[in-house]
């Protein structure tokens, strides 16, 4: 683990500490210091959760769960998985209600839509590029697109286990199905040079 | 092996992803991980640089909301409290069931609490007579206790006691209404007029044996008649008999 992961994972644990003794305005202070606001709303927008929607989540977040459940963790070491496991929940809860709620294009149209979008960056920088083709596959394979987040969030396999609720194995299964079935994803950008 | 070769090479892709130096790792393969986490890097910082530095509306909502169901708490703490110790709650669920289970539970020949509750075994008054309600003035002690200081539990109350068997002095009594003085003649006169609670009378008579010779089957057809009346206790006396198995 980075020391920056390292030092996020004491913070989580910290703030937690302050809302389970009842002293919550001094963990929202630490909350905004070490930026967990816009850790939690960059990861819902990640998964495809407007700004304003993503930043009522976060605050539906902190009050009915960093708040209200900051007791029912176990392991107090693991604050941050805790945290990024209900986090994560309440995303794809809020993501299935837009679903149902969106309009939805037609296939054709939203097809050309998509296509011309993905030319139009393929054509810039490999990173670019490498971006690009990261929204595609977390479009395309959304599951395994969360494991990839985690793991570069720096989450171990014993946490990346604890938030998705898979035995070790399985996850770690999951892990590398996910590395095969990104890799056409990045092979694509290979082509381009820098 | 080949799966210990494998699960290096995720592990090694895996390390990459998140900031380590591994060495002996595929080139194109780190070159490709490095730069997917340099993107992931980048598009982060761009999420981030959108979203304002300074949110005082989002803490102001979130203290508010916590302040509410701070003053909404304190009223349910001390029953959260006791609750949240799983000891006590599980005791509690223990204790409940268990005083449920066996205020319900029946056997052969031996009825519940509840069934005993609902036996009524004082007289019932019965033709037009004077009533002269007087005042309990029983208190908490004598209703649950005896005299020895004994606790005879909250239902002892329904028991009758010695004075409410005992015909009241102000009441012209009719031979059938008081267990003292009942007499089969004159309830058995009042039950061929129809009399409910006469004929409630006659079947505790027979049951308790009560100026007649015990006979449970006498009772329940007694109570039979009067529950034909419209008696309900006289029903939940006729139950009661089958329950306890004192009648087949």
């Amino acid at each position: 683990m980075t020391k920056e992961k390292q030092s996020k994972r004491h913070q989580a644990t910290e703030i937690i500490q302050l809302f389970r003794v009842g002293r919550s305005d001094e963990a929202l202070v630490l909350f905004e210091k070490y930026e967990f606001r816009k850790e939690f709303i960059s990861f819902a927008i990640k998964k495809g959760i407007e700004y304003e929607d993503a930043r009522d989540l976060v605050q539906k977040f902190t009050i009915d769960k960093l708040y209200l459940q900051s007791n029912s963790i176990k392991n107090i070491e693991f604050a941050r998985t805790w945290m990024y496991s209900v986090l994560n929940n309440m995303v794809n809860d809020q993501g299935r209600i837009l679903k149902k709620t969106r309009e939805v294009p037609l296939d054709e149209e939203r097809d050309q839509s998509q296509s011309t979008k993905i030319m139009s960056d393929k054509s810039q920088t490999r990173s670019g590029c490498i971006q690009e083709q990261l929204a595609k596959f977390r479009e395309a394979e959304p599951k395994r697109a969360e494991i990839l987040e985690f793991i570069l969030e720096g989450f171990s396999t014993e946490e990346i286990r604890l938030i998705i609720g898979r035995s070790y194995g399985a996850t770690r299964e999951f892990m590398s199905q996910c590395r095969k079935k990104f890799r056409p994803f990045i092979e694509i950008c290979n082509e381009i040079e820098e | 092996m080949m799966k210990n070769k494998e699960q290096k090479i995720l592990q090694d892709w895996i390390d990459t992803l998140q900031g380590f130096s591994v060495k002996g790792m595929d080139i194109k393969k780190r070159l490709e991980a490095r730069l997917l986490r340099n993107a992931w890097i980048a598009e982060n910082k761009k999420i981030e640089n959108e979203i304002p530095d300074q949110d005082d509306a989002f803490y102001q909502n979130v203290r508010e909301a916590i302040l509410k169901r701070k003053a909404k708490q304190s009223s349910k703490d001390l029953w959260t409290s006791f609750f949240e110790n799983k000891f006590k709650a599980f005791l509690i669920v223990i204790l409940g069931t268990g005083f449920v289970y066996a205020s319900k539970k029946t056997y052969d020949g031996v009825v519940s609490v509840a069934d005993e509750l609902n036996h009524i075994i004082l007289a019932k008054e019965t033709g037009n007579k004077m009533i002269v309600n007087e005042p309990n003035d029983k208190g908490f002690w004598d209703e649950h206790f005896d005299r020895h200081g004994g606790f005879t539990g909250f239902w002892s109350r329904y028991a009758p006691s010695e004075d409410e068997k005992i015909v009241p002095e102000n009441v012209d009594d009719n031979l059938c209404s008081y267990n003292a003085t009942l007499t089969l003649e004159n309830c058995l006169a009042l039950a061929n007029q129809y009399d409910a609670n006469a004929r409630f009378n006659l079947g505790l008579m027979y049951e308790l044996g009560v100026s007649v010779d015990q006979n449970y089957l006498q009772a329940y057809e007694w109570y039979k008649k009067s529950s034909a009346l419209g008696n309900e206790d006289a029903r939940s006396n006729m139950e009661y008999l089958i329950k306890k198995g004192l009648v087949y």
